[in-house]
């Protein structure tokens, strides 16, 4: 975890508001330089709005926004807006260009010098690994491929901060590893990157997670102590020997347990208060395997983003 | 530079899709072509027939001269009831002689002449009638029968000069207009549509993280299709000289400058309604309202001159209907600059109103 001087974005008592309705609520964080930021929640939970502001794409409707030692002001925008990196949910490459035409027009639009851009290119296409022809057309592509091309795309500029707004949605699971180790290298050499994810264990490879619910921001922690501090007691993972004993628990479940959540094979248990936790374990033993474990971050956000309603 | 890599962009775009380039540059001529060929509306290939007894002398005349015109199909004599031939489609028009001949009432003072059109096509009905009294006229002229207090039909005699399109050419009077239509079209589809492909498709996120400014993206995106607009003009102005003998009586640089007035003021209307679009088709349903309404409206098919008070005050907003009559008018008669500033003024008006409007949803609604 980096925690290097002071934060690169803070954002202070921030809301956004749509006519009547409140898309994002008083919400204050701030991030460090280096730090690989998450944000977590259903949809229409205010992400992506918090995204669209921090980006400059969106005025806040009151709240504090300074990025990058920039205040965010009306008509700040462009400045704002040549600091960060943005990506969106769909690849925002156009299919009809080569990669090399889609990496010219990025450069245009942030008016980037041909020489810089040359040398930015050839570098960051090193960085993802790529060395096949760039006059190829994007159409033709597999998803993974045009997701990296327009990560670097959004680099060109060498932006401090970048925002990946859920870069990985639609593309297969190797390349959601490939482009993980990126963001983690990306990181390493000093950006700062903010990211919105669906998915539970690409959360956990973020220093950092926030999680939100309608617009207000309900947690804020490092992976571990979310699922360290989100429930009071121990979680077990129970693995039933056999399908009589899977029935069992599940008939059993309310006798049992205060908690009981299927975890693919297993299941994520919380012993009920009522009764005495080693021993009802013990006695539980001839059904199935039970560990003790860390909560998942699955368990932290359906606890937090549902399970209060 | 900015701009310059949009302008690049938008050109390999729309270079690269081969099928939407014959579309945009070779259809519009073909349909043009084909248009102004099937949209006759002068009334050629009538039936008509004749009711009179064999020994008419006169209508036997104006049988012969109606055949030998290049108006009627054919030229016969009736064999059932006049109404009847009429209502069952053989004819188109009926010519009939009073009881005692023509001949006998032209020679007793009393000319009298009946004639039967079907007036289903209202248009060609009052050609045959207007030919069939040329006819007539110059028959009972030619030999001398009409006597001096008996003048043709109305009594007056004109002495008509068709200015502009002596020859009534009508290919002359459409192939203007579907230059008018083809350019609108082009224009504003290929503009409105490439912002809401781009809304489609998630690109313009691309655009907007970017710091660009407005009027850089909605320049960057009419500038492009305002250029394939004038080939499209130039290309059809001279097909039609090739083809149809158009003529060009006006000023050519006002008449560009009149294209490029309207190429704006159709662009900003296109930014305009692309602002309430997510969708390429959203994009094309509103176009087809704004489009089919001016183009019935816009002058082409019936006159502006006839519309009620409340509808023609609506269609003198329309940028179509100037564009319309100014650009027949500098074709077929020439250019009067009072007449040009006025309507290209208009245009320019409503070009104004909308590129602010447009301008500033543009800012509100990305």
């Amino acid at each position: 975890m980096k925690t290097e001087g002071c934060p690169i974005v803070s954002v202070e008592n921030l809301y956004v508001t749509f006519g009547e309705f409140h898309a994002v609520k008083d919400v204050s964080f701030s991030v460090t330089q280096g730090e690989i930021f998450g944000f977590l929640g259903a949809n229409g939970a205010g992400k992506t709005t918090t995204i669209r502001v921090l980006c400059g794409l969106l005025p806040a409707s009151q709240g504090k926004v300074e990025i990058d030692g920039i205040q965010f002001t009306e008509g700040m925008e462009n400045v704002i807006k040549s600091k960060v990196g943005y990506m969106s949910q769909k690849f925002t490459l156009y299919d009809d260009l080569s990669i090399d035409e889609n990496l010219q027009f990025a450069a245009a639009l942030r008016e980037i010098d041909k020489k810089f851009f040359e040398n930015r290119k050839s570098e960051l296409l090193q960085f993802i690994g790529f060395d096949s022809n760039t006059s190829q057309i994007v159409a033709g592509l597999p998803g993974g491929i045009k997701q990296e091309i327009a990560l670097i795309a959004s680099l060109l500029h060498d932006p401090k901060i970048i925002f990946l707004d859920e870069p990985t949605a639609g593309v297969s699971s190797v390349s959601r590893d490939r482009f993980w180790s990126l963001i983690k290298r990306l990181a390493k050499i000093g950006k700062t990157i903010f990211v919105t994810t669906h998915y539970m264990d690409e959360a956990e490879n973020c220093h950092r997670i926030a999680l939100m619910r309608s617009g207000e921001l309900i947690a804020l922690d490092t992976p571990t102590n979310l699922k360290k501090n989100t429930y009071k007691q121990n979680m077990y993972s129970v693995t039933p020997n056999d399908g009589d004993a899977r029935k069992y628990f599940v008939n059993h479940s309310k006798e049992f347990f205060a908690m009981f959540a299927p975890y693919g094979l297993h299941y994520h248990v919380i012993i009920s208060k009522k009764l005495d936790e080693e021993k009802t374990i013990k006695n539980l033993q001839q059904y199935g395997t039970i560990k003790k474990i860390l909560p998942s971050l699955e368990d932290v956000f359906i606890k937090l983003v549902e399970g209060d309603r | 530079m900015r701009l310059l890599g949009f302008l690049k962009k938008e050109i390999i775009q729309t270079l690269r899709n081969r099928v939407m380039l014959v579309a945009i540059l070779i259809m519009p001529l073909v349909q043009a072509v084909i248009i102004t060929i099937a949209l006759d509306n002068e009334a050629k290939n009538i039936n008509l027939a004749i009711d009179c007894k064999a020994n008419d002398y006169l209508m036997q005349k104006i049988k012969d001269k109606t055949t030998a015109s290049r108006w009627f199909n054919k030229v016969e004599s009736l064999q059932e009831s006049p109404f009847r031939a009429i209502q069952t489609g053989k004819v188109d028009a009926v010519i009939i002689a009073p009881e005692q001949g023509f001949t006998k009432s032209v020679g007793n003072f009393k000319p009298q002449i009946q004639l039967l059109v079907d007036a289903t096509n209202v248009l060609k009905a009052q050609a045959i009638e207007a030919y069939v009294k040329s006819i007539v006229g110059s028959v009972l002229k030619e030999c001398k029968l009409l006597p001096s207090s008996v003048k043709t039909s109305s009594g007056i005699e004109f002495k008509t000069r068709i200015l502009f399109n002596p020859e009534m050419n009508s290919k002359h009077y459409i192939f203007p207009f579907l230059i008018v239509i083809i350019t609108t079209i082009v224009l504003m589809s290929l503009v409105c549509i490439s912002i809401a492909r781009e809304k489609e498709t998630g690109t313009i996120e691309t655009l907007i993280a970017a710091p660009i400014k407005s009027y850089q993206l909605i320049l960057g995106k009419s500038v492009p299709y305002v250029v394939i607009g004038f080939i499209n003009l130039f290309t059809m102005l001279w097909m039609g000289k090739i083809i149809f003998d158009l003529p060009f009586r006006g000023n050519f640089p006002l008449f560009v400058l009149l294209f490029f007035v309207f190429a704006f003021a159709i662009c900003s209307f296109g930014v305009f309604l692309s602002t309430f679009c997510q969708t390429q088709q959203q994009a094309l349903l509103g176009m087809m309202i704004f489009l089919f309404l001016s183009l019935m409206l816009s002058g082409g098919l019936g006159a502006i001159e006839n519309m009620p008070p409340m509808l023609k005050w609506f269609v003198h907003l329309l940028p179509l209907s100037h564009y319309t009559t100014l650009a027949r008018n500098m074709i077929l008669k020439g250019t009067d600059l009072q007449f040009f500033l006025t309507h290209t003024g208009s245009i320019f008006l409503f070009g104004c109103v909308s590129a602010i409007i447009a301008f500033k949803k543009f800012k509100t609604t990305l």
